[in-house]
């Protein structure tokens, strides 16, 4: 896969003139510095949008993967906050609080992307996603994993550019193959994914024998 | 009063009653304190906290003064009385207050939607300052909270400018929360506030006239009933004088009775105009849903007329804004190019039903007042259309291109949110992300679940979700620009 550079972004992105080649990146705020356009970049900025989800740290004792409806459970465990552009969200130490980009993207079928921090944020502690893969024809906003993993509290802003996106060259779209139906799909807010942990699998997982409990003996003498 | 051993002594019961009332303000100074911890979508709602608690400390610095005024001691009874009493009315009205602020903490879903409703308002009134607030019940509703609140302001020595100017609160149900295209329905609302800043009982009011004959038909019908005999109700009224004086009273209590019903159904179908010329179709189409789906056609109240008769009006109100050159008679389907295909034929079966039947009333009250506003319906639409200045009125036949190309965006599973014009994109107007969603919701529910895999709830309820998206993106863009 090649990484696509910022001025081929561009094109993308401008270019409505084929549907499914449509690159989707909305609002761009300021476009010649998040698409960089006096530069050769592999990568285009985005922002940092006005909700977080907190969970409610007094009400949850553990996240058990495993249960049946543990996104749903662990979803009304969780405080929404709305922080509107122009105020700010404190971020301390070591917390842990999902995110999402101002931005809504929508990937056509020949691009996946990666979000990546900004690097002036990592190194001030910040960590933004570590789910990073975007899939071709994901829609919806990212989000984000944000973690303060330095000593200091850190102010958000939403509004502010915190991470970049690099897109990738994507081949071998299949058509006929479903499309995908992820909950992040169409997300327009910090969301909990329950993909990972579908019922069958979490079922089969349960029906695991547990060998530990046989006698452990040698067939031979 | 009770005095028990361990209650006040009979002849401190003054310093009793205003120790009682400090308390009182000490409980509410930590409910504004609790208050002031939430999180809160707009500026609006921490002003008004610190509003509630500077009038909380005035309150309780008189109380104070009162307590230990000599003289309170020497005040006959009742005076005593209400100097203390003023300050418990003036608590209802701002633990009220208080309840609607923590309930603006919970609206996290609707919060983009407070910023570009106010940005509405702006143009004709200057200023505007909304509250929006989750209801228990299916219902939307409007406040003048400066109005309430202005008696704490005037009975505490404030000056005006405590208070935000042009506040208002404005409810919508907590179920439907996140049914963005239904809260197109806010725009009746603030038309309540438009319809007082206009005056427009003054404007509208003159057309209605209350029909004599049918006034004395019900006078004669309730006389048969109460005193049994016939009076000759249509007499001229200098011949009442000959008339039993119940009789007398009991006419000018029908006048009266039927007035005050006009007075409220004028209010909220004007309100229901400035609506339509806020967002256009997508406020009908919203209404429909919403008051065919709550209350049903026929069902009204002295202070709401029946959802037929609001309808009949909105769909004439309507067809003054359609294109000129077509009939104004003819079908939805003719307006096709503007309206588009699918919310042109919803809006061709709901008029057909309205139309199907004659307007229901519940009592001869409001049969009187209903018959009166159905004889004039067509000169008060034009009247309103006059009436509503220019820069409040959304033309969708100047937007049709944005609509289209919004709803294209919606079907793509992209919000609402910019239009391509001139040099690059520009936000969307609110009144088009409305329209759009509401074309994309008639005709497009389908094709989007099954392109996503999901059902037709679950594509409505995402498509609600874009709409609230788009509003919030486009608030950015444009606030954005301003401060470029």
């Amino acid at each position: 896969m090649s990484i696509q550079l910022s001025p081929l972004i561009k094109k993308r992105i401008l270019d409505e003139s084929i549907p499914e080649r449509r690159l989707v990146v909305t609002p761009i705020l300021d476009p010649p510095r998040q698409l960089h356009f006096e530069e050769n970049s592999a990568s285009i900025d985005l922002r940092l949008g006005s909700r977080f989800a907190v969970a409610r740290r007094g009400k949850t004792a553990y996240i058990d993967t495993n249960k049946a409806d543990f996104a749903g459970e662990f979803a009304s465990l969780q405080d929404e906050y709305y922080v509107p552009v122009g105020k700010y969200f404190v971020l301390h130490p070591n917390h842990f609080v999902l995110g999402e980009t101002l931005e809504y993207v929508r990937l056509p079928v020949d691009l996946a992307a990666y979000v990546v921090t900004r690097s002036s944020w990592g190194r001030h502690g910040l960590a933004i996603a570590t789910a990073i893969g975007i899939h071709p024809l994901f829609c919806g906003v990212i989000t984000l994993e944000l973690r303060n993993m330095a000593d200091i509290p850190i102010y958000l802003y939403p509004g502010k550019c915190v991470l970049q996106l690099f897109f990738h060259l994507a081949e071998g779209f299949d058509p006929s193959l479903s499309p995908d139906s992820s909950a992040y799909r169409g997300a327009t807010g910090p969301g909990i994914g329950t993909s990972a942990f579908d019922a069958d699998e979490v079922e089969r997982i349960k029906r695991f024998p547990n060998y530990a409990r046989y006698p452990l003996r040698s067939s031979h003498p | 009063m009770a005095t028990t051993s361990s209650g006040p002594a009979p002849e401190s019961w003054r310093e009793w009653l205003a120790s009682e009332q400090i308390e009182r303000s000490l409980i509410f100074s930590e409910r504004i304190r609790r208050a002031k911890r939430m999180q809160y979508p707009s500026e609006i709602e921490p002003e008004l906290l610190r509003f509630l608690d500077s009038a909380n400390s005035l309150i309780r610095q008189q109380l104070e003064e009162l307590k230990s005024d000599p003289g309170f001691a020497d005040l006959p009874d009742r005076e005593a009385e209400t100097q203390l009493l003023r300050f418990s009315i003036l608590y209802t009205h701002l633990c009220f207050a208080a309840a609607l602020v923590e309930g603006a903490s919970q609206t996290q879903a609707v919060a983009e939607l407070a910023a570009p409703l106010k940005r509405t308002l702006v143009p004709v009134l200057g200023t505007a300052n909304l509250l929006l607030h989750p209801l228990p019940e299916i219902n939307y509703s409007f406040l003048d909270l400066g109005e309430l609140l202005n008696s704490v302001v005037n009975e505490m020595g404030l000056t005006q400018d405590a208070l935000p100017r042009d506040l208002y609160a404005v409810g919508f149900p907590s179920l439907q929360e996140e049914w963005s295209l239904m809260h197109c329905i806010i725009g009746h609302e603030l038309g309540h506030a438009l319809y007082k800043r206009f005056r427009m009982v003054d404007k509208i009011g003159p057309l209605i006239r209350i029909d004599e004959a049918k006034i004395n038909d019900l006078v004669g019908s309730i006389h048969r009933d109460v005193w049994g005999y016939e009076a000759d109700a249509h007499a001229p009224v200098e011949s009442q004088a000959q008339l039993p004086l119940g009789s007398v009273q009991l006419r000018a209590a029908t006048y009266k009775a039927v007035s005050r019903v006009l007075e409220y159904w004028i209010e909220e179908i004007c309100s229901d105009g400035i609506g339509l010329h806020l967002f256009g179709p997508a406020f009908l189409l919203s209404a429909i849903s919403f008051l065919a789906n709550t209350r049903g056609l026929d069902y009204c109240s002295d202070d709401h007329p029946p959802a037929r008769m609001r309808f009949r009006i909105l769909f004439s109100l309507l067809r003054l804004r359609m294109p000129v050159g077509q009939s104004k008679n003819g079908p939805w389907s003719s307006y096709q190019p503007v309206l588009g295909q699918h919310v042109a034929a919803f809006l061709d079966t709901w008029e057909s039903l309205v139309n199907a039947a004659d307007v229901g009333f519940s009592n001869p009250y409001h049969a009187i007042a209903g018959s009166a506003i159905l004889a004039v319906y067509p000169r008060m639409c034009a009247r309103l259309q006059k009436l509503i200045s220019q820069s409040l009125q959304y033309d969708i036949r100047q937007h049709v291109g944005d609509i289209e190309h919004l709803e294209r965006d919606i079907l793509l599973s992209i919000p609402p949110n910019e239009v391509r014009g001139g040099d690059g994109m520009r936000p969307a107007a609110l009144a088009s992300i409305f329209n759009a969603g509401w074309r994309a919701y008639l005709g497009g529910v389908q094709r989007l679940a099954k392109e996503n895999g999901w059902s037709a709830w679950e594509a409505k309820a995402k498509l609600n979700q874009w709409v609230a998206k788009g509003i919030e993106l486009a608030e950015v863009q444009t606030r954005w620009g301003e401060v470029q």
